[in-house]
């Protein structure tokens, strides 16, 4: 066997398997799935009807001259348009409906396990690419249910209901039918397959076209400023040219089907007149039945010309589902073990042990960016981390609160591990103020509550005690504003005062807080060192400082460089040294001054 | 021309004229078509006839057959020509607006990209586009099929049935407004669901970027919660759209089938009293099944029609803007190297971004330009290239008022590197060349060289000719930084700007790349705006820019000399210097993967 065809094998199985994880979230309503189920044969049955009794009315009722049976055949002819209309309106809205449910469970899922992924996945992953799976991905799976491609089984369903109903009418009719038909499939399928082909050049070139205009537009000062106006014109005008051509490829393709379809009728008639003719003039064969034979020639082509646009979106759904079954498989690395203990009142102090981190694989010694750092915080105790950038400041806290994990070392609170504590209890008894102050949608009250069970009252008493509530309140609709994109309505210092806000609803035991350097003018300035003093009142915490009011609340200094620490102390006893610190405060004060 | 701007669809009729032919062919080839399929059911008819009156010989049925035969296959051919003629038309009128729109771009200042975001603008060159190409194919050929059709049909249907003519007229055009109906509401429901889907699409965007957050507030569940929400809201749209479109396809079938039923109900009682043959009868259904395939198209294509019409009306809005800054008629043979603003103010609304800037900059001349985030640096070297709508006497190239000098002409005097550096996703040679395509390698090499970036050469896979991805998505920030010089630099442009050119490297490739630009630049103009003081110290004059005025002017030494801003700003980043250097001494500590190593090689060290 070749290796091809082992691969061969091993992607069918694959499919399969994907199939069925697909499968569990489509099927979870099984009353509107057996709804379905009978509606689709109830589908196939009536298609096949009307055609029957067109040829009864011809072929029995005329010849007949009985009023009262034409009466019948027409009375069951409405029956069957009633039940081709409610079968198959019945059976692609149950369908389609069960596929709709799958896809919100899909995304509920997807959404779910996005967020319990660690964050090394978001370092890996732009938000784009993952955004995509969650939209676009599941868009195209959802597109089966959508286009009706999911028909496909039920299309051979009644395509063979079609060629029993055939064979039961006039064996010698349909073979003589089928000496037509087989040739037109035939060429229709070979013209499908160029015309798939085709589509997937169109789809190619319109890429090519989007991505260049959407360059270009933001480019368009560069093209200005280098005078290549003219040049880039012609280059768009080439790529157009070339969509232009593939597209032509597609409408003949396309154009030949379509043809071919509405002839393959005509050509089918013609041929049941030459060779059924003698078969009529003796009665066998009434025109009824020739009528009969045209309809259910076209009902037989239909779902066949069909099948290659279905199977395209079958396969790009197919594509999409393999790339959303990969972020689902992606692995949380971090979780609570099974026999995690809930994390409960900090008793005495949280420490690093001999800490070593790196974010990836450390395959160099720069990779390395905390290097052996042990450091205690003692419960009630305030600790300032000042060092100069990427000196490992902002990865001591997010090693806290078990964002990442060491490589070597341990992070433990009064000496148990982290990593034998639940996660979600660790993350809410350390509330993390981050630089990037992130605000959600939603309205201020939302953001300020965040989930917690707070009164409103007790969310604006928490405003109140950081400075926050007064320009909220000025704002027109108050707590009841809407934040924009990023919180875009708000001034820099404003959101600032808004996460203190949220981290004193979330009343932590530990603050870890890193500290904003965005320049703010000397009032918000001045709100912000009062709200850091109302934060910090009686609590245990550790910030990365920038400002120098900030060191000077604080009841130790530890001073890192490369991922080491290299002084310790109080403001006082550092600035009496002549180290990094003192230096560092300089500069601060340069900065402050200019 | 007229002086009135003409109407969106008078634009679409001058574009489509210019393939009257291919037109002319589609339609006169639809008329084959029709034709063609009308003689089938007489055919049908004739051949049942005979069947059913005795006495018929094989030989007449056969010839009939043959003929039949010989139509389909004309009809065929006819079919798919039409169509072809008919979409290729309307793909190049669609190639021909999308050529015309990014023209027309070209052409636009940045403030119109202010006002028109890409993704706006995408979407009118992408979506609104295939809407008004779907009117212009599917939709033309559709209206002017059921013309053709209802035209050639029902005076046929009508001299073998009156009766059947009659039912058919009562049950077809009410119709095909339903069907309209139904494809509007399926087309607003498609709106909402992809106003939904953006919803979506931004929540989780949002959720994503903030997923720190909520993870530090262990409020996961706080935020699946809100999620769900929105994911509900999206089934119940999506759950409406089922609907709608299980209606609407079911419609299809069951238009044609209930026209079947009546015209033989109706047509058989006329058969059984004799008033009609079975064969007419059959012809009749025939022809009804003709007409309901068009009857059905007309709907559809009515609410495409106005799909069509306002798409075309929002790409129409964008051609017809004119662009704020026009070319002036002058193109001086030569120009001298120097510029000079006299006076010069711009506002964006209430904000003056530059207030009364007067800087003269002589051929072979320096100027470094200095100044906090906001101050009117960039707006003032955007001035100079009449990138920005500026004011007549104001700005001066060479002597001349920019305002009069042709565009071309007065940018070709500039090699701009600004400080967004956008590359595009070709590779980093055809990057560098941008601005002269016909550029040799050793001319591209030489400006990369000139703009230090020969040594990450090497470490790119393949050289020159990397690919550099999406907005140079491939290159660190420093690299795209030097990749713009030396896009610049390949032009050997009479005016260099470095506009905040040089923030992305560090201090050491700062001092080398403006070691090397002192070098082959010597005696040619240049202007530098910078944050750091390191970049512009060698200037022959420095300007200081605050809130869009010149604070302070004077050479690095003056201003050094004087207690301002300049002074300030210069001892804070040699301090940041000096931590920088010292945060850079050894490690005293060996890390585990040094231990590792020296464990392994041990023996050899």
């Amino acid at each position: 066997m070749t290796s091809m065809a082992l691969e061969g094998n091993a992607r069918s199985q694959a499919d399969w398997k994907m199939l069925k994880r697909l499968l569990v979230h489509v099927m979870r309503d099984k009353r509107l799935l057996l709804f379905a189920l009978i509606a689709y044969p109830l589908d196939a049955l009536a298609a096949i009807l009307p055609p029957f009794l067109v040829r009864q009315i011809l072929d029995v009722a005329i010849p007949r001259h009985d009023a009262d049976l034409l009466l019948w055949f027409c009375g069951a002819y409405l029956a069957t348009l009633f039940l081709e209309y409610g079968a198959g309106f019945a059976s692609l809205y149950a369908m389609g409906i069960l596929g709709q449910r799958g896809m919100q469970s899909l995304r509920r899922d997807l959404f779910a396990h996005v967020q319990r992924l660690p964050a090394s996945f978001f370092d890996r992953n732009p938000v784009g690419r993952t955004l995509t799976r969650l939209t676009n991905d599941v868009e195209a799976v959802s597109d089966v249910f959508a286009t009706g491609a999911v028909t496909i089984i039920a299309d051979v369903l009644t395509i063979c209901a079609v060629v029993g109903m055939m064979l039961w009418l006039d064996v010698r009719l349909t073979l003589l039918a089928f000496l037509v038909v087989p040739p037109l499939v035939l060429m229709a399928a070979v013209m499908q397959r160029y015309a798939r082909i085709s589509f997937r050049e169109v789809r190619k070139h319109i890429a090519r076209i989007n991505a260049y205009l959407a360059e270009h537009i933001g480019g368009m000062g560069v093209v200005q400023t280098f005078r290549q106006e003219a040049r880039t014109a012609q280059e768009f005008t080439k790529l157009s040219a070339e969509f232009r051509d593939a597209n032509r490829d597609a409408i003949f393709y396309d154009a030949v089907l379509f043809a071919a379809v509405e002839a393959i009728g005509t050509a089918a008639v013609a041929v049941l007149i030459w060779f059924g003719a003698l078969d009529m003039t003796t009665g066998i064969v009434g025109a009824g039945t020739l009528v009969a034979f045209i309809q259910y020639i076209r009902r037989f082509f239909v779902p066949i010309r069909d099948l290659s646009t279905k199977y395209t979106v079958l396969q790009s759904a197919f594509a999409s589902a393999e790339r959303i079954f990969q972020l689902l498989d992606e692995r949380v690395t971090i979780v609570s073990e099974s026999d995690a203990k809930p994390m409960e009142q900090l008793r005495h102090e949280v420490a690093l042990e001999d800490v070593w981190f790196a974010y990836r694989e450390p395959e160099q010694d720069a990779d390395w960016v905390l290097r052996g750092v042990s450091l205690r915080v003692r419960k009630g105790e305030r600790v300032a981390l000042v060092g100069a950038t990427g000196c490992g400041k902002t990865t001591i806290l997010k090693l806290m609160t078990r964002f990442y994990e060491p490589q070597k070392g341990r992070v433990t609170v009064d000496g148990i591990d982290i990593r034998e504590l639940e996660l979600t209890s660790l993350r809410r008894a350390f509330a993390v103020v981050l630089q990037d102050v992130h605000l959600f949608s939603g309205t201020v009250m939302e953001n300020l509550s965040f989930g917690a069970d707070a009164t409103p009252a007790a969310v604006e008493a928490a405003a109140k005690l950081v400075q926050a509530d007064d320009f909220v309140r000025k704002l027109e609709k108050g707590y009841a504003t809407e934040v924009a994109e990023w919180g875009a309505n708000f001034s820099a210092g404003e959101r600032q005062l808004l996460a203190f806000a949220r981290a004193m609803v979330a009343n932590p035991q530990v603050l870890v807080l890193d500290e904003a350097t965005s320049n703010v003018d000397t009032e918000t300035e001045a709100r912000i060192d009062h709200a850091l003093d109302v934060l910090l009142a009686d609590r245990t915490a550790i910030i990365v400082a920038h400002r120098l009011s900030t060191v000077r609340k604080v009841d130790r200094i530890v001073v890192l460089q490369r991922g080491q620490i290299v002084e310790e102390g109080s403001h006082a006893e550092l600035m009496r040294g002549d180290g990094l610190y003192k230096r560092l405060v300089e500069l601060q004060f340069a900065e402050q001054m200019g | 021309m007229s002086g009135t701007p003409p109407s969106a669809m008078a634009r679409l009729w001058r574009v489509a004229r210019v393939h009257t032919r291919r037109w002319l062919w589609g339609f006169v080839l639809l008329l084959l078509t029709n034709a063609s399929a009308m003689v089938i059911p007489q055919l049908v008819r004739r051949a049942i006839d005979d069947i059913n009156a005795s006495g018929v010989d094989a030989a007449s049925l056969r010839d009939l057959a043959i003929l039949m035969i010989a139509i389909a296959v004309a009809g065929a051919v006819v079919r798919s020509l039409s169509r072809i003629h008919i979409f290729y038309a309307a793909r190049d009128v669609e190639m021909d607006l999308r050529n015309q729109f990014y023209a027309h771009l070209t052409r636009m200042p940045a403030s119109f990209f202010q006002r028109h975001p890409t993704g706006d603008l995408m979407s009118r060159a992408t979506n609104d586009l295939t809407q008004v190409r779907l009117f212009l194919g599917p939709g033309l050929l559709n209206m002017v099929n059921t013309a053709i059709a209802y035209a050639s049909a029902l005076p046929l249907l009508f001299t073998l049935s009156p009766k059947l003519t009659a039912i058919t007229l009562a049950i077809y055009p009410p119709s095909f407004f339903v069907v309209q109906r139904v494809s509007r509401w399926l087309y607003q429901q498609n709106l909402a669901q992809q106003a939904q889907m953006g919803k979506v699409s931004n929540f989780v965007q949002e959720s994503l970027a903030g997923a720190h957050v909520t993870r530090a507030f262990g409020r996961e569940q706080h935020q699946a919660r809100r999620f769900e929400e929105l994911n509900a809201g999206l089934y119940a749209i999506n759950a409406k759209l089922t609907k709608v479109r299980a209606v609407l396809f079911r419609l299809v079938t069951a238009l044609g089938s209930f026209g079947v039923l009546l015209a033989v109900m109706v047509g058989a009682r006329d058969v059984l009293a004799g008033d009609l043959t079975a064969g007419e009868l059959v012809a009749a259904v025939e022809y009804m099944a003709l007409l309901s395939w068009p009857t059905f198209a007309l709907g559809w294509v009515l609410s495409m029609v106005q799909r069509g019409r306002s798409s075309m009306d929002r790409i129409d809005g964008i051609l017809r803007e004119e662009p704020t800054i026009r070319s002036g008629g002058l193109t001086p043979e030569a120009m001298d190297p120097s510029v000079e603003t006299r006076a010069l103010t711009i506002a964006f609304g209430e904000r003056r971004a530059l207030d009364d800037v007067s800087v003269r900059l002589l051929s072979g001349k320096t100027l470094g330009i200095v100044g906090p985030i906001g101050s009117g640096k960039t707006t003032w070297v955007r001035a100079l290239l009449r990138l920005t709508e500026i004011e007549r006497g104001q700005v001066f190239v060479g002597g001349h008022d920019i305002v009069d000098l042709d565009l071309g002409a007065l940018r070709r005097m500039f090699g701009y590197v600004s400080q967004t550096h956008t590359l595009f996703s070709k590779t980093l040679a055809e990057n560098v060349s941008f601005g002269d395509s016909a550029a040799s390698v050793e001319r591209i090499m030489r400006a990369l060289t000139e703009a230090s970036f020969e040594r990450d050469l090497t470490a790119l896979p393949q050289g020159l000719e990397t690919p550099v991805g999406e907005r140079g998505i491939m290159l660190s920030g420093g690299q795209k930084q030097r990749a713009s010089i030396a896009r610049a630099l390949l032009i050997d442009p009479p005016i260099l700007v470095l506009d905040d050119a040089l923030s992305s490297v560090d201090t050491e490739t700062e001092q080398r790349i403006l070691g090397h630009l002192r070098r082959v630049r010597a005696g040619r103009t240049t202007v530098i705006v910078a944050h750091r003081v390191t970049a512009v110290q060698h200037a022959d004059e420095i300007i200081v820019l605050d809130r869009g005025k010149v604070i302070e002017r004077g050479t690095h030494k003056t201003l050094r000399a004087q207690d301002g801003a300049y002074a300030r700003m210069a001892h804070r980043q040699e301090l940041e210097r000096a931590v920088e250097k010292s945060s850079l001494a050894p490690a005293d500590k060996s890390s585990p993967i040094a231990d590792a190593q020296a464990r392994v090689t041990g023996g050899a060290r």
